[in-house]
């Protein structure tokens, strides 16, 4: 009878385990780009520590992508900057995870033309950017700094990707807007930077995780051990950076020189205190609260 | 052929899971086909769809361009990890720069068929070709989506844990349920059952299962039913159906009991035959109706005379058979027997005159078996009947003398003190100093006109068992004050002793007669010696204490006789109002050391409490020197006079 018993709590016990095993919630997905600040989440993925926790990074190649795939339920959370928080924010209750970086430069203006040349320039200018992303606040920042009329500019729609292409040498006074690390991908010898976060524009770029806030309520363990996994990634970005840079290359494609100039771009935000994290979002017109 | 509920349930148990895990089975390798079949769908959907949309996308835009797309598919399939576009041998665009392999032999392809779940394990790529026309030039690309192992693998066994889950283990979890259900709730009472049917001595808790539960119940009655039956016909076949009381069986069973007992105690036992005398009168005379009430209430009076460890059981007719085991002696099996007698005469107020006869044998001088032992009594019976009926008669004939022995004296003790035949003697108590006469012990004899002086040891213990005691005491205290207040009126001053038998001592008038009798005679009560024997500790102390608080009111003294030889101890002497000792003869007539030690003990204790001690049966002069020595006050013996009456008794108070 105690045998009978015995196998029938072990039994219970493992149907009780399966049926929980079974239950288990699909990975948290985060979609990022290849932004020198998502690196840590780059370095993280490579080194296998983000499927210990069950989160999967899915890579996008802009931050409007990462817009798209959260829209469409494709990620439960995202990395972007305020342009991406405010967009969404229309539609989703959104709140800020953590705060990653704030560009020192990351964000910059190329141009074909010194500044003086835009300012006194005839034609008009081509503005090749990212419409729907950041990009659009630093070229309304630009144009506001140094008094160029909206209707002296075209404005074009490009993906970062395809910034490439732009390098050939072109009639018109051309300006790019473009952030690190496809910023490497255009030619410095047609195109010289005349203003960036860190140079000539009064305008506070960050790059945080955003996520709904029930999202983040509902899996705050594992978001809790992201963001120590993420410091974790940063210390060994910042204290070893080749062997930082020789996990990430494989999803960059920069060289380690390119990598190092890029981190210098950036300033990392993850051990600000609580009020300076207030204080960062409130900058940046991002309604000052951290869900996590 | 038979088999167990247990077993049965098994079975049924593992016929039904099996059938189930046959369905199930089919049914979990199908779903894991469909499973695997989905993912390849899937993943050559969306390669097909890559393939449409970059042929179209690369006409007019560059292969770098065309990025966004690729990580849009990765981002929507978790089944893809990365997207390769080869030109030959060289990767043009990749997701991840660590796939830029061409696809291994294992690679499936879009015209897959057969067993998606077998492919599915092995499969690591999955590519097809395109072809873009851009500028009148055709350019050749292979597209590769490299599969995620860990999704598809992860995909499969969610499945394989369902199956487990749900084949193996709630089938397990039912059927140990389903086990423990059936032996907790039906063999386990089953058996509980099957055990009371076969030994009803514990009755099975409730049972949850009612039908179970009603033939608990029904069994628990049926039994009570039939041990009520057993009972009754128990009773039955033990009890006389007239009288009520046993009959020979019980008899029988009883006396084999009881037998082993009076073996080990070597106790006896007293067999009564009893017969009723003319009962065929009765019957005859006022028909059987009355013959048989009669003899019920024969049976209920000696039932109601009887004690706990005896018996009385019809035997037959108007006979009876009572063992009697808890007499103290042959004077109170005679007083039993006497009363059983005249409990039975009683009844003839209702009926005619009713008297029995019985014959009496005693275990184990008369037999040591019960049929030997009615036998003996029935022949007892048999003289008793002879000898004239209403009488019992003993099987053994010294019994039979010291029957009549006994009778006889009882009859004339009484008679007796009518006739005025006893007489007070006296012996004197000497100080041992100088042998001086201070007092005298009363002693009653007894002038038997046919035995002639009868000593006190015949009579006292019959009239202390007849109760004439306490008319013989009072005769005895009134005669001595008597005599005491005529020595008085001589000039003489001595005390007297009076023995108190106990039952005398105990009875409720007593204290007032003494007080009475002091006051007729006008004796000095101080010289009035109340001798008590040591047995009246036996009775209640706080009587005893009472009687004895009582009688020093009077003024008497309370003397403790033949001190040493029964039940008192020092406490009695510390706690009880006791005046006088006196040392057992016994004492005085042992010469050895010991007894002479003894002998001193007594004397120095009663110096030492401030009692008077006397000496008993002195009778040398040495025993008087010891005395002497020992400072004990007073003696007495034969070595100055043997009991006297009162007229020679006299020379003392001249002397």
């Amino acid at each position: 009878m105690y045998i009978l018993v015995l196998l029938f709590i072990i039994s219970f016990s493992a149907l009780i385990v399966f049926s929980v095993k079974m239950q288990k919630e699909d990975k948290l997905k985060i979609a990022i780009t290849t932004w020198i600040g998502y690196t840590p989440l780059i370095y993280a993925d490579e080194k296998g520590w983000l499927s210990d926790i069950d989160v999967k990074i899915v890579y996008m190649s802009s931050l409007s992508e990462n817009v798209f795939l959260y829209k469409s339920r494709g990620a439960d959370a995202f990395g972007g900057t305020q342009y991406e928080y405010k967009l969404l924010n229309k539609k989703f209750d959104l709140c800020p995870v953590l705060l990653l970086n704030k560009s020192f430069g990351g964000d910059k203006i190329l141009s074909n033309r010194t500044l003086e040349e835009l300012k006194k320039s005839q034609k008009k200018i081509d503005i090749f950017l990212e419409i729907d992303s950041v990009n659009s606040l630093l070229l309304e920042a630009f144009l506001q700094k140094y008094k160029i009329s909206q209707k002296n500019v075209n404005i074009i729609n490009i993906n970062q990707t395809s910034i490439i292409d732009l390098n050939i040498k072109r009639d018109e006074p051309t300006i790019i807007i473009t952030y690190s690390p496809y910023d490497t991908l255009v030619n410095k010898t047609l195109y010289s930077e005349v203003a960036s976060t860190k140079n000539g524009l009064s305008i506070s770029v960050i790059d945080g995780i955003f996520a709904e806030e029930d999202t983040i309520l509902d899996r705050k363990e594992q978001f809790e051990k992201l963001k120590k996994i993420i410091d974790m990634a940063i210390y060994e970005a910042e204290n070893n950076p080749k062997e930082f840079y020789s996990v990430i290359k494989y999803r960059t494609d920069i060289s380690y020189e390119e990598f190092m100039q890029s981190k210098e771009s950036i300033k990392w935000l993850n051990e600000l205190k609580k009020e300076d994290t207030l204080k960062e979002l409130v900058n940046v017109n991002i309604p000052p609260r951290i869900c996590l | 052929m038979k088999i167990t509920i247990f077993k049965l349930v098994i079975i049924v148990t593992i016929a039904i899971s099996s059938i189930f895990y046959v369905i199930f089975f089919v049914n979990h390798m199908y779903q894991k086909e469909q499973s695997s079949k989905i993912i390849i769908q899937t993943v050559n959907n969306d390669m097909t769809e890559l393939e449409l949309i970059l042929s179209q996308h690369l006409i007019k835009n560059t292969m770098a361009s065309s990025r966004l797309y690729l990580d849009r598919k990765i981002a929507t399939n978790n089944f893809i990890k990365a997207i390769s576009i080869f030109e030959g041998n060289n990767a043009v665009l990749s997701t991840n720069q660590k796939y830029k392999y061409l696809p291994s032999t294992n690679c499936l392809n879009d015209n897959q068929k057969g067993c998606y779940y077998d492919f599915i394990k092995d499969a690591t790529e999955i590519s097809t070709e395109m072809v873009v026309r851009k500028d009148n030039k055709k350019s050749k690309y292979k597209i590769v989506l490299y599969i995620d192992k860990n999704a598809t693998e992860e995909a499969i066994s969610k499945s394989n844990s369902l199956f487990f889950s749900a084949l193996v283990l709630i089938p397990t979890v039912f059927m140990l349920l389903v086990f423990l259900i059936t032996k907790s709730m039906i063999v386990g009472p089953l058996k509980r059952l099957q055990l009371f049917s076969k030994s009803q001595d514990r009755i099975p808790s409730e049972m949850v299962i009612l039908e179970l539960d009603e033939v608990r119940e029904g069994l628990i009655k049926s039994f009570a039913k039939i041990e009520d039956e057993k009972q009754d016909m128990y009773k039955m076949l033990r009890t006389d159906q007239l009288s009520g009381i046993a009959n020979r069986t019980f008899l029988e069973e009883w006396f084999k009991e009881r037998e082993t007992y009076a073996q080990e105690m070597s106790s006896t036992m007293a067999v009564l035959f009893l017969d009723l005398d003319n009962f065929k009168t009765v019957n005859d005379s006022l028909g059987h109706n009355v013959g048989d009430d009669l003899l019920r209430d024969v049976a209920l009076n000696i039932k109601s005379l009887l004690r706990k460890n005896d018996v009385v059981a019809r035997i037959g007719g108007d006979e009876f058979v009572i063992v009697l085991s808890d007499y103290r002696d042959d004077s109170h099996l005679m007083e039993i027997l006497d009363r059983i007698q005249s409990s039975i005469e009683l009844l003839s107020h209702k009926h005619e005159l009713i008297t029995s006869s019985i014959g009496v044998a005693i275990y184990p001088n008369d037999g040591v078996d019960l049929i030997t032992l009615m036998k003996n009594a029935d022949m007892a019976l048999h003289q008793s009947k002879q000898n004239g009926k209403n009488q019992y008669c003993f099987f053994a004939s010294s019994l039979n003398d010291k029957l009549q022995d006994f009778i006889e004296l009882s009859s004339d003790l009484k008679k007796g003190l009518t006739r005025q035949e006893f007489e007070l003697y006296y012996q004197p108590q000497n100080k041992v100093t100088d042998r001086s006469v201070i007092g005298a012990e009363a002693l009653i004899r007894w002038h038997h006109p046919k035995r002639g002086l009868v000593p006190p040891d015949l009579f006292i213990g019959i009239a202390e068992d007849s109760g004439f005691i306490i008319e013989l005491g009072k005769w005895i205290i009134e005669a001595a004050f008597r005599q005491k207040r005529e020595w008085e009126d001589f000039g003489s001053n001595i005390n007297i002793s009076i023995n108190i038998g106990v039952k005398q001592l105990l009875d409720v008038n007593f204290v007032k007669y003494v007080a009475e009798m002091l006051e007729k005679y006008e004796i000095n009560a101080g010289q009035v010696h109340l001798e008590i024997t040591e047995y009246i500790f036996l009775s209640s102390k706080k009587d005893t204490f009472k009687i004895f608080t009582e009688l020093k009111k009077t003024g008497v003294k309370i003397s403790l006789d033949d001190f040493g030889t029964g039940y008192s101890s020092l406490s009695y002497l510390a706690n009880f109002p006791i005046d006088i000792v006196k040392i057992d003869k016994s004492f005085v007539n042992d010469n050895s050391r010991k007894g002479l030690n003894f002998l001193e003990a007594i004397i120095k204790m009663g110096d030492a409490l401030d009692l008077e001690v006397v000496a008993e049966g002195v009778e040398t002069d040495i025993q008087l020197k010891c005395l002497q020595t020992n400072h004990c006050q007073t003696f007495q013996g034969y070595l100055i006079s043997k009991p006297v009456p009162a007229k020679e008794f006299q020379k003392f108070l001249t002397k």
